[in-house]
């Protein structure tokens, strides 16, 4: 059986148009000039449609270096060369299949970005992070120091940011009283940089440490610690970052998963929410791995040098207003539960020592309400 | 002569002459892609993309092309586009490779120092980056264009049209602006000089003079108020004063005290109003110089002895974006409708299980959730129609106003090899300065 009809042909060598007829026998297109000379004979088996747009049939052989062309207008010959050849999509676009397949492996390589980005970049942040030098964490910390530093400015409810730099002997001795408390602390941390931690008048109960050993402790600390040991369990907690040099960790995390979720995924409009969040959830989830690792340094620090290191799990449990688990759905506040939980796992000494005496607590106690 | 004739003669030997003799008048180009068939088409590349995270974008870009391309007629011919999703998917991975340990290497270098120096340092060094991306991007894709069965493709250096950009940006910034249009000119005549059909080279011949004498007005209207407000601010603000309040450390202060700094509430109204302006009339005037911009750039293009002219209309690039507003505003009124019937029967179906009055985890989860979806689905939406009411739409525009004359230079082209990886559209992707 054979077809024949008009076409237009291109070699690939020239741009120059050949009017030729085909003749479609045996599964063989022979492509010839009007004069009826041969021009070439391709496979049907081996010819690939290419885009174009609706009511043109045009064939190419596949593979890059070949751009000969026919185009074959003839609707009759063109059926008959799409029935013998492969059978294909004229428009030449993705088609279902290849659709499906992508949409398959793409959500496979979002399943391995997503487990990479759950276990994967804080291992490799946990390994790369003792490799850089601490003078990186030094530097680092001289510039968001700098910043922070006027942030709080803005935060203070006071003349001073730092508390006790009032000139009178209440403050001097609630500062000889923070010093003593942070000298043994430090000492006894054994920290592989110096830290520095700075009283500042900033209502709220928190305490903040930044890269390089900069340690902030706002005054509700002092004020709502019920004793010495609990205010020093934070401060431990605070060394426990120090130590494990979160800040800088939390740079080489962010920085990992930026080159996963930023560069790798959510390359599309509205892509941006999507990545955030997913970004913030995992970053919490690191955070909390932090956090706990930082207690368990403090608890340990507080055993270390003779006091209770379960002060600061009551001091969580008691900020976070109950000590009962909720009956929620999920719970609402599960992490001071479950942190105290953890750091009672550290066993007291005994016996235990005061770290403070009562008057040098009392004072320290009011470090920030003299200025 | 159309194809058909062609065939009819092809068909009957004896009617053919051995080399007919082609007409060459000017030809205009002709857009016949179905715009119905580019809106199903975006539609589900852009639902995909949001199943895949975006990883569907490297298959909708070549779908995207392929349409366009075919879509372009010139003399019955349509131009082909041969790239592929892979090649893209290989470009980007190679782009990745060279961008980590450079975007390692960079915010190492911020961390470090982090002064304003490094900040501008790694501005010019990303800008570098995009340009170069931009120049083998664009390699690419004239490679993977066919027309009459041969290949476009572009020599020359990504690196040296990138430090070209830079020098130019300095310029640029030098002269408030003023030098955009030779900028242009300079880059194009670059880009077309080592643009190739088979063996015949391109050139542009588009003057920085004659953009410039187009765009001037815009530019007086747009940015010359705001220089002139920020000049009347710099001489009446006591600078000394701000100086030494700077080296306060209390910001709350410092913006406080501002304020009675003598001459900045005076400066500061007009310096505000005319930034209002300039942001709404920056707006309101950028159809007219995109239409300026286009025509220009169109009408400069020149392959060996073929000519391009342009007769795009600032008010067609205007319709575009008018409908692309109007479509906006249906789909926002009809996002709203549905969106609130959806969730209106989800909260109704799952309040046996979760109390929406009292907080809770769960709650708060589902609200979350509910958020992002529906802000994914919304700007996913707004991308489509901005995708299919504008870009085609201006595409097809630009398409339809092209005039090409002196076809004969294009009748007897010799094939040239054409190499060019998507390492170029790999980085221009991940950079964010891609285009079609």
């Amino acid at each position: 059986m054979s077809t024949t009809g008009p076409a237009t042909f291109y070699d690939g060598l020239t741009s120059a148009r050949h009017d030729a007829t085909v003749e479609l026998v045996d599964g063989t297109l022979r492509i010839n000039a009007g004069d009826g000379r041969a021009l070439t004979e391709w496979r049907c088996a081996e010819i690939a449609p290419v885009s174009t747009p609706d009511g043109v049939l045009r064939l190419g052989l596949p593979g890059f270096h070949s751009t000969a062309r026919l185009e074959i207008h003839d609707k009759v010959l063109a059926d008959a060369v799409v029935k013998a050849g492969r059978p294909c999509d004229r428009t030449g676009l993705t088609d279902h299949h290849t659709r499906l397949r992508v949409v398959g492996f793409s959500l496979l390589a979002v399943v391995v970005l997503i487990a990479a980005g759950i276990w994967g970049v804080p291992a490799i942040a946990d390994k790369v992070t003792p490799l850089l030098p601490i003078a990186l964490d030094v530097q680092m910390g001289d510039i968001f120091n700098a910043a922070f530093r006027q942030q709080l400015d803005g935060m203070k409810d006071a003349k001073t940011l730092e508390c006790g730099s009032a000139d009178t002997a209440q403050a001097a001795a609630a500062k000889a009283a923070f010093i003593k408390l942070v000298g043994v602390l430090t000492a006894a941390a054994g920290l592989p940089l110096p830290v520095e931690v700075v009283m500042v008048h900033v209502k709220d109960v928190n305490a903040v440490t930044l890269p390089g050993g900069h340690i902030y402790v706002y005054d509700g600390i002092p004020a709502s610690a019920m004793r010495v040991d609990e205010m020093a369990g934070v401060i431990g907690h605070e060394m426990g970052h120090v130590d494990h040099r979160d800040g800088v960790k939390t740079q080489v995390q962010s920085g990992g998963m930026s080159v996963l979720f930023g560069l790798l995924l959510g390359d599309f409009t509205g892509g941006g929410a999507v990545v955030f969040t997913a970004t913030k959830l995992l970053q919490n989830a690191y955070s909390r791995k932090a956090e706990s690792a930082a207690d368990l340094f403090g608890a340990t620090l507080m055993a270390k040098i003779g006091g209770d290191p379960h002060a600061l799990g009551e001091f969580l449990l008691r900020l976070s207003g109950s000590a009962a688990p909720q009956d929620h759905f999920l719970l609402d506040h599960p992490e001071a539960q479950i942190r105290a939980a953890a750091i009672d796992q550290v066993p007291q000494p005994s016996p235990m020592k005061a770290l403070l005496t009562p008057d040098e607590w009392t004072a320290l106690k009011g470090i920030c309400t003299g200025d | 002569m159309t194809v058909a004739d062609r065939n009819a003669i092809a068909a009957d030997p004896a009617a053919s002459p051995p080399a007919s003799p082609p007409v060459f008048a000017p030809v205009r180009l002709r857009f016949v892609a179905n715009r119905r068939d580019y809106w199903r088409l975006m539609i589900r590349g852009n639902a995909l993309q949001a199943v895949t995270l975006g990883l569907y974008r490297f298959w909708l870009f070549t779908d995207m092309r392929r349409s366009l391309w075919a879509g372009t007629e010139l003399e019955d011919e349509n131009f082909e586009y041969t790239g592929t999703a892979l090649e893209l998917l290989a470009g980007f991975m190679m782009a990745l490779g060279v961008l980590i340990p450079v975007n390692m290497a960079l915010l190492y270098a911020f961390l470090t120092s982090g002064t304003p120096t490094m900040s501008t340092v790694i501005f010019v060094v990303l800008y570098g980056f995009g340009q170069f991306a931009a120049y083998r991007a664009r390699g690419y894709r004239l490679a993977r264009t066919v027309l009459r069965g041969l290949r476009f493709h572009q020599t020359g250096s990504g690196i040296i049209f990138a430090l070209r950009g830079i020098l130019w940006w300095i310029l640029i910034f030098c002269t408030v602006g003023l030098a955009v249009p030779f900028m242009a000119a300079s880059q194009e005549r670059y880009r077309m000089r080592h643009t190739f059909y088979g063996n015949v080279a391109g050139r542009f011949e588009g003057s920085g003079w004659r953009l410039f004498r187009r765009g001037i007005l815009l530019w007086v209207v747009v940015i010359a108020p705001l220089l002139y407000s920020l000049e009347q601010a710099r001489q009446s603000i006591d600078w000394s004063a701000i100086q030494s309040l700077l080296s306060s450390e209390n910001l709350q202060t410092i913006i406080s005290a501002v304020k009675q700094v003598k001459g900045v509430s005076k400066a500061g109204t007009p310096a505000t109003a005319a930034l209002v302006w300039s942001t709404f009339s920056g707006l309101v005037l950028f159809p007219a110089f995109l239409a300026i911009a286009m025509r220009w750039w169109l009408g400069g293009v020149r392959i060996g002895g073929a000519a391009l002219a342009s007769d795009l209309r600032k008010r067609d690039i205007y319709g575009a974006y008018v409908r692309f507003l109007l479509y906006l505003l249906v789909f926002s009124i009809a996002f709203c409708v549905i969106g609130g019937i959806v969730a209106i029967v989800i909260i109704g179906s799952v309040s046996s299980v979760i109390n929406f009055s009292v907080a809770s985890t769960a709650r708060d989860a589902m609200l979350a959730i509910g958020v992002i979806v529906a802000y994914v689905v919304f700007i996913l939406g707004c991308s489509t129609i901005y995708q299919v009411a504008v870009r085609f739409r201006i595409w097809q525009l630009a398409v339809d106003s092209l005039i090409v004359s002196g076809l004969a230079a294009l009748e007897n082209v010799h094939a040239r090899p054409a190499k060019a990886t998507a390492f170029g559209e790999g980085l221009a992707d991940a950079l964010g300065t891609g285009s079609l």
